[in-house]
């Protein structure tokens, strides 16, 4: 799982609807991949961006991350860790937690495992 | 032909051994490939427009997210069976990817995606696979889901195999409930083989429907734009009096039977210089 991956990502189960995200984080093997700079992908993402999420794996991976501010998107350097972080940095294995329901989500070959329990599906949608 | 669906449910059906096997078919990939380019297409994304961050639908082992990263953007795949993303990870993909049953929704923040693509997946979600499933409430989770973590004005391509008139009726109305806008389209609908059935769907109103390729009209206007020169001779000939004047496996009997299975989308060589020419003596 990849940090952007992690950014993104939230607990949807019902009673966690918009408060299913930043996940905690666990990780006990992570890689570092090589994709190449992509500066308009930077660019495209930051709007959309949790920087809290950013903050919460940055702490856990121990990468920091400078503080963004407006000067930062004309900044390379900050661009360049930017995307390193979030398109580079890859948990092998690990954990997720909801921070709302504190439903554990495992990590495994990289691979998060997100399904739910037949009791924990909403399935009350209209029909 | 006996559909995957019916066999057994998609995390067992693709299993180790069947995921490897569909993964390094070069057909499949073919086909998936091209059907995936044709989705991508359907988007509608400017050449200029790169470093998206699209979504796969059952992304499986990643031969439909090829297409997203060769088209320069980012992808985060969710698939329900771990055996064909591990072959995922072993093509050495460049989405990311995660299990997930896509009739429970998508474990996104909302308005995450620019765009959604997925290939020959969401046929699966008609079927009850367990006993708690219900295929109109698991679409229903799986459309209002798409249409949540998708940002405004992003479309989703959906290509999928359905088995009958009622399962396009269930997936297009639930599609539709959830606030999307568009509809099917088919692609050479005239084919029994080539006939690909898309779900074009947009977040945002008031949006054009793109066309359809191998609708009769349309692609005949296409196909004779580009063999204007060539077809010149046979045009005459059906003035005068129609095929009779056409010789059969001469050069132009088989352009036209060429043009013909074009038409039906149909894989066709190419015309060359050779095409219909006298073969020397064998030896
Ligand atoms: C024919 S494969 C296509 C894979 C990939 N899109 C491609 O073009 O090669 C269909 C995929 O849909 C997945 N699938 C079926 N039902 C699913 C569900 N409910 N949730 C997530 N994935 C599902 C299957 O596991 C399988 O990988």
């Amino acid at each position: 799982m990849k940090v952007l991956t992690h950014n993104m990502m939230a607990c949807t189960k019902k009673q966690c609807m918009g408060k299913g995200f930043p996940l905690g984080v666990e990780c006990t093997e992570s890689i570092t991949l090589e994709q190449e700079f992509n500066y308009e992908f930077v660019k495209n993402i930051i709007p959309k961006l949790d920087w809290k999420g950013i903050q919460l794996i940055g702490e856990k991976l121990a990468i920091t991350i400078p503080p963004f501010t407006e000067e930062s998107l004309l900044d390379q350097e900050f661009l360049k860790s930017l995307y390193h972080l979030l398109c580079n940095v890859k948990i092998i294995t690990g954990s997720l937690i909801c921070p709302n329901c504190q439903r554990v989500y495992p990590i495994e070959k990289g691979i998060p495992n997100m399904l739910l329990r037949e009791d924990e599906i909403y399935q009350d949608v209209r029909e | 032909m006996s559909r995957p669906e019916h066999i057994a449910p998609p995390e067992i059906f693709y299993d180790d051994v069947e995921s490897k096997k569909y993964s390094s078919n070069s057909r499949i990939i073919e086909i998936q490939t091209k059907m995936g380019e044709r989705a991508y297409e359907l988007l509608a994304i400017p050449p200029s427009c790169e470093g998206l961050l699209l979504l796969d639908i059952g992304c499986g082992s990643g031969i439909s997210g090829d297409v997203i990263t060769d088209a320069g953007h980012e992808w985060i795949g969710c698939d329900i069976s771990k055996d064909m993303l591990d072959v995922a990870l072993d093509r050495e993909v460049e989405g990311d990817v995660m299990v997930r049953d896509i009739g429970q929704g998508f474990p996104f923040r909302a308005g995450t995606f620019d765009g959604a693509i997925s290939i020959s997946a969401i046929q699966w979600l008609c079927n009850a696979e367990k006993s708690h499933h219900n295929p109109r409430k698991r679409l229903m989770v799986f459309f209002q889901s798409l249409f949540n973590v998708l940002a405004r004005g992003a479309k989703a391509i959906l290509q999928f195999y359905p088995e009958n008139a009622a399962q396009i009726e269930m997936i297009t109305t639930s599609a539709l409930r959830c606030g999307f806008s568009g509809g099917l389209l088919v692609d050479f609908p005239n084919s029994t083989k080539a006939k690909k059935y898309f779900l074009v769907l947009f977040t945002g109103q008031n949006m054009l429907m793109p066309k359809a390729m191998g609708v009769d009209g349309a692609e005949e206007e296409e196909e004779e734009e580009r063999n204007e020169v060539k077809n010149v001779n046979r045009r005459r000939d059906r003035r005068k009096g129609g095929k009779a004047t056409i010789v059969k496996k001469s050069k132009d009997w088989i352009k036209g039977k060429k043009e013909r299975q074009r038409k039906q989308g149909k894989e066709v060589k190419s015309d060359s210089k050779f095409t219909g020419r006298k073969r020397g003596p064998r030896f």
